[in-house]
């Protein structure tokens, strides 16, 4: 089924699930994408996942493996939707990928056939299997690649020259797709230099647009970009114009919609971003206005951060001790979650000083601080929320020198 | 400045004029008693009289590593940031009369109660102590059933009356008990029943009847041993040295522990006897029966870290447990001196082995204080 021949009501109930993946919580997110992933031609499903891909992406929700998306997960970085991708420059059409991958899947060896086979039922956060059957499947699609476009590459949409602009991007990158996994799975870790070197260096002499593909693929998740850039910078006097580009990039791709993350999981970004940011600095590559963009994203990030963080604590633990106070009672189970809240909270509070603005959270966590110990004043029904258990939300939050004073004017007569 | 909440290197200088690198305590006494604390820091950490009627404060080396540091009970505060548990338990404790195993739960209990460590842990309190006064009704009519049948004409010593109702009991044993009063120097109706009172109190948690909490111990003392042994087994060196040394250690404690009961055991039997010392001189019953007590001390601690740890977490678990494995003092190792050989043996070769890895983890322990904490509450949790 495709965009074009979709039924009305189908494609209002895609906008509703649009609708509904934007604005549900992380695992329901999750559950959203695997159901997805699990209609064998996603066509106009694309519109329920477009919106919600720079969550996704900062979310890190195992994909489905499928021919398509393995084919393509050395080239990641640089796939875009069919509305921003613009021919000639180094990136790829996300309508391009299933139909490369119908096209190439019949022309497949035998062993490299039942490789493809062997995908079913992984994911991408198997990275192990993704290396052992990427190692078969990447150089078999570059061999079997056709030189022109056969009659189903018209399925993309695309015209002929499109073809041989794309296939022109993917047969160098498949030819050095085990080069370049090795590097993307060691992302988290830097990756080392020599894995990135290795990576880098296999593309460059294929030309900028190959080398472009891949530095936006590693730059896009390596802990350590600013090394990524040294490293592609010096494999050639050309390269380093394609790595200026790639770094502008860079700097202009928005930080992770941490509103819009669980807390746990916008903590664990803002910590990833602040490594990648402080690598960033320390690039020499960067200097002048990029050193200002740098320090501008750095900003935005930590603002992000910050109202993530006194949203959270207004949504999750001022209101709900509001709520407890207020009531007949409080379970043991409301204040483990206001408790669980305080503690997901501390966490992302420590990832944004990370960012910087140290002293605007210090204000935030004062204030917050300050309105629970007013609340903790009214604590006085029997059976609901305690002075201690208001104490402990505080000491989690701000810890025990906080919290004695709190204790000590939640109880003052 | 207050002291930082987090394990810094500042509290390795602070702890340094304290290091105490060539521990070997004596008396279980100067081994001092295990406190539930909840800071990071502080897990493990042992009190025990000091000098001038003030407290020592024996910490674990931070970093793993052999030896301790012994600090003035009063300067806690100075080392880092105690949660509101710590703080409320280092106040509590510190005005006891003296320091035992049993006076100092009661104080810890007392804090947990009051929800400083979290509802789950006042709960865990809460139900702890309701489970006490119950085990001390227990042990009451075990004591009365007991001294009915030693009174009964051919019933063996310590054996078993045939059950029936408490006041049936009660009638029976007030019986005997003024049939005994008669004997030359016995002591009055009233006052053994006061006495039998404060046994089944000093019993509770060892003693007839149901709910004995040191043979359970005991008998987690031996399964903690098992599961290490079998968790190291298909892994490295260091693991296996760490199970080898818990093994050893473990030995140790549980061999004072059947030397310590069957004594307690004959005692127990002879309750009429008993009645007559104790009303005669507490002090040396009361001492016998806290040996078992001091024996086990310490390793309740580990037994929640190794229940705690998800299979995956047990390497860590192992690396904090390593310091905190309670070191036999010189008295009980004279008792045993042929096991306590073995494990000096054991405790150098795994210090050699797990020095290094504590070290490689150190920015574990300086990073997610929060969750530390949350962890050692659940540990309180489960040491009611």
């Amino acid at each position: 089924m495709s965009l074009r021949t979709a039924p009305p009501g189908t494609l209002q109930q895609f906008r509703r699930l649009a609708q509904a993946a934007s604005e549900a919580e992380d695992a329901a997110l999750a559950k959203i994408v695997a159901m997805l992933d699990h209609l064998d031609h996603r066509g106009e499903a694309d519109l329920v996942l477009e919106r919600v891909r720079p969550r996704l992406r900062a979310l890190g929700v195992p994909r489905r493996l499928n021919l398509a998306r393995l084919l393509f997960l050395p080239m990641d970085g640089a796939i875009r939707s069919p509305m921003e991708w613009r021919r000639g420059e180094a990136a790829l059409p996300r309508s391009a990928l299933p139909v490369l991958a119908d096209i190439l899947l019949p022309l497949l060896p035998p062993q490299a056939a039942r490789a493809a086979q062997a995908l079913e039922g992984l994911t991408t956060a198997d990275t192990g299997a993704i290396g052992e059957l990427g190692a078969l499947l990447w150089p078999a699609a570059a061999a079997a690649l056709p030189p022109r476009p056969p009659p189903e590459w018209g399925e993309s949409g695309l015209g002929p020259a499109d073809y041989q602009a794309i296939a022109g991007l993917c047969l160098p990158i498949w030819q050095a797709g085990a080069a370049i996994w090795a590097a993307l799975a060691a992302a988290p870790q830097g990756p080392k230099e020599a894995l990135s070197r290795a990576a880098l260096g296999a593309v460059a002499p294929a030309g900028p647009q190959p080398l472009a593909v891949v530095l936006a693929t590693l730059l896009a998740v390596a802990a350590a970009p600013g090394s990524v850039a040294h490293v592609a910078a010096l494999l050639s006097p050309q390269a380093r114009a394609v790595v200026v580009q790639a770094l502008d990039v860079l700097l202009a791709t928005p930080p992770p919609p941490f509103g819009k993350l669980g807390i746990e999981r916008a903590a664990e970004a803002a910590l990833l971003l602040a490594r990648r940011l402080d690598d960033l600095q320390a690039c020499s590559l960067l200097a002048g206005e990029r050193l200002k963009k740098l320090e501008s994203l750095r900003r935005e990030a930590e603002e992000a951060c910050r109202n993530r963080y006194l949203e959270g604590a207004e949504k999750q633990v001022v209101t709900p001790t509001q709520r407890l106070l207020a009531g007949d009672g409080a379970s043991d189970e409301e204040v483990a979650a206001v408790e669980a809240a305080a503690r997901a909270l501390r966490g992302l509070e420590a990832a944004s000083r990370k960012l910087g603005g140290g002293p605007l959270l210090d204000r935030g966590v004062k204030e917050l601080v300050g309105r629970l110990t007013l609340l903790g004043r009214g604590a006085t029904r029997s059976g609901g929320m305690t002075p201690v258990d208001i104490a402990r939300s505080i000491e989690i939050l701000s810890g025990p020198h906080a919290a004695l004073t709190a204790l000590s004017a939640i109880t003052r007569p | 400045m207050p002291p930082s909440d987090t394990l810094s290197r500042d509290v390795f200088s602070r702890l340094a004029p304290f290091a105490n690198g060539h521990y070997q305590p004596v008396t279980f006494l100067e081994r001092g008693v295990t406190l539930p604390f909840t800071t990071p820091n502080l897990l493990g950490g042992r009190i025990r009289p000091g000098e001038r009627g003030q407290s020592d404060l024996i910490l674990a080396n931070p970093a793993g590593v052999d030896g301790v540091y012994l600090l003035p009970w009063s300067a806690l505060p100075d080392l880092c940031a105690p949660t509101l548990h710590d703080r409320a338990m280092w106040e509590r404790v510190a005005k006891l009369p003296k320091v035992t195993p049993r006076l100092v739960r009661e104080a810890t209990r007392a804090v947990a109660r009051e929800g400083y460590a979290g509802r789950p842990a006042a709960r865990a309190a809460l139900e702890a102590e309701r489970t006490s006064q119950r085990i001390r009704v227990v042990r009451l009519y075990a004591l009365l059933a007991a001294l009915v049948a030693q009174a009964a004409p051919g019933a063996a010593p310590g054996a078993a009356a045939a059950p029936e109702s408490p006041q049936m009991l009660e009638r029976r044993a007030r019986e005997v008990l003024r049939l005994r009063s008669r004997e030359d120097g016995a002591p009055g109706l009233e006052a053994a029943l006061l006495a039998l009172q404060q046994l089944a109190e000093a019993c509770e948690l060892f003693g007839p009847g149901e709910g004995a909490m040191l043979p359970r111990l005991a008998g987690e003392l031996e399964a903690l041993a098992r599961a290490v042994g079998l968790w190291a087994a298909g892994l490295g060196e260091a693991e296996r040295a760490f199970a080898r040394l818990l093994r050893a250690s473990a030995d140790l404690s549980l061999a004072g522990w059947r030397q310590a009961a069957p004594p307690l055991e004959a005692m127990l039997a002879d309750v009429w006897g008993l009645v007559r010392r104790w009303l005669a001189e507490p002090g040396p019953i009361l001492a016998q029966l806290a040996r078992p007590e001091w024996l086990l001390d310490g390793w309740e601690l580990l037994i929640a870290l190794w229940a705690e740890a998800t299979p995956e977490k047990r390497g860590e678990a192992a690396r904090e447990m390593v310091a905190m494995i309670p070191v036999v003092p010189g008295e009980a190792q004279g008792l045993l001196a042929e096991q306590a050989g073995i494990r000096a043996e054991a405790h150098a070769t795994l210090m050699r082995h797990w020095k290094r890895s504590i070290l490689a983890n150190h920015d574990r322990l300086t990073g997610q204080q929060v969750a530390l904490v949350a962890r050692n509450e659940a540990l309180r949790a489960r040491l009611p």
